[in-house]
């Protein structure tokens, strides 16, 4: 990848300076992106031998946010408007209605309007848990960027609460405004497990929360 | 679930209470095992990079890369801060396991021809997984807006026109923001590699 035009970026920069950043810049271009980690190394190998059922390390915290008032409430809406449009849609039309039906809500990594519902179709203790993921209003990302579903459990690091991926249950691109996407959490659910959405976009080495339960 | 930070496996955070790279070896080294996972997710995406340029084989890499934080965790008490900084320390942890690696491999059983190479030599080698290694790391040190903007700038495949689209800001504005990330990436390698 030969990055952007050097040329256009330094437009109006001093001498010393161009011949900086045009040294930043070749190192940039030179280095190239650092690999995906393949599944066998998410974890650090010491803690993997002592913790049998993560797969995932855990989600690094941060100090509570403030959200604006204002954002806050009309997520709120957003996610209840979106909820009760898709019971609306859904329920009653197949004659079998999903057994649990779970909203989730927009991070400050994403449009405040996005919004999702997972239906579960079993539950209790079972595996193989297929579900019917609907989503509204995240953006659509570049050519090679995709979103994706995750199981989490709640656990704690270094005193703090965090939440750690447990399995994914699958990728999907917003298409369009409204996609409903068939998916599979390959896990017992045993207790009440959370939900997250990861935005990945290649080149990109964080992957944000953009929607969570 | 609000205390949740936005970023994922084998990835650095940037806040600004950040341990740097040497106390997390000195805690690790100590037996604190969150060090030794905050350690693996700032490094394991470098190691592994060196690993593959090294040893050109993604399995072996694999290998190489928990060789490396095994070391990492059994050896970080010999860690001393006033002889280096950490991420030089565990680039030669690094290069140490990876080049065990590659001697393990099997030689093939003919001569091969003499006759001379493109490829880079060994010291060449040695000073563009550095180079690349330096670089990752220093990248990940921006703050998110910057690390991410350089990112699609220049790793991603996306012109600048379709930066601007996808980060929803203005051309003039991706332009302005990249090149500030520069100066601030030039103030991070300064002295190092420039």
């Amino acid at each position: 990848m030969s990055g952007p035009s050097y040329d256009e970026l330094m437009e109006g920069a001093s001498p010393d300076e161009e011949a900086r950043l045009r040294r930043v810049h070749e190192l940039l271009v030179a280095a190239g992106p650092p690999p995906e980690l393949p599944p066998s190394l998410e974890e650090a190998p010491v803690i993997r031998r002592e913790r049998e059922r993560v797969r995932r390390p855990a989600l690094t915290t941060l100090p509570r946010r403030r959200l604006g008032a204002v954002l806050v409430a009309a997520a709120g809406i957003a996610a209840a408007a979106f909820f009760v449009g898709y019971l609306a849609g859904n329920v009653g039309s197949s004659g079998a209605p999903p057994v649990t039906n779970i909203a989730m809500r927009p991070t400050a990594a994403a449009p405040q309007t996005a919004a999702a519902i997972i239906a579960l179709e079993k539950t209790g203790g079972e595996t193989n848990v297929p579900m019917t993921l609907t989503v509204s209003g995240l953006k659509k990302l570049p050519k090679g960027g995709y979103y994706e579903l995750w199981l989490t459990r709640e656990g704690t690091s270094g005193g703090k609460t965090t939440q750690k991926l447990i399995v994914s249950c699958g990728t999907f691109l917003q298409s369009s405004d409204r996609v409903e996407v068939k998916m599979n959490a390959p896990y017992t659910l045993d207790s009440q497990p959370g939900w997250v959405i990861t935005r990945h976009v290649r080149g990109v080495t964080s992957q944000p929360i953009v929607l969570t339960t | 679930m609000a205390a949740i930070a936005y970023e994922v496996s084998g990835l650095v955070m940037n806040a600004p209470e950040q341990d740097t790279d040497g106390d997390l070896i000195v805690r690790t080294g100590e037996g604190d095992r969150d060090a030794f996972e905050q350690l693996y997710k700032r490094f394991a995406r470098p190691v592994f990079g060196l690993a593959l340029r090294r040893l050109g084989d993604r399995f072996r890499a694999e290998d190489a890369v928990q060789e490396t934080f095994t070391s990492v965790w059994r050896s970080a008490r010999t860690y001393r801060p006033e002889r280096g900084a950490g991420g030089t320390w565990l680039y030669a942890v690094a290069r140490n396991a990876i080049a065990d690696r590659a001697r393990a491999r099997q030689e093939p059983a003919a001569e091969p021809p003499d006759l001379p190479s493109a490829e880079a030599g060994p010291s060449e080698q040695t000073e563009d997984s550095w180079v690349s290694w330096r670089v990752h790391r220093a990248v990940s040190e921006l703050p998110e807006q910057e690390r991410v903007l350089l990112e699609l700038a220049y790793w991603s495949g996306l012109s600048q026109s379709e930066v601007a689209e996808y980060l929803g800001i203005p051309l003039g504005t991706v332009k302005t923001r990249t090149r500030a990330a520069l100066a601030r990436l030039a103030d991070v390698l300064e002295g190092e590699l420039l």
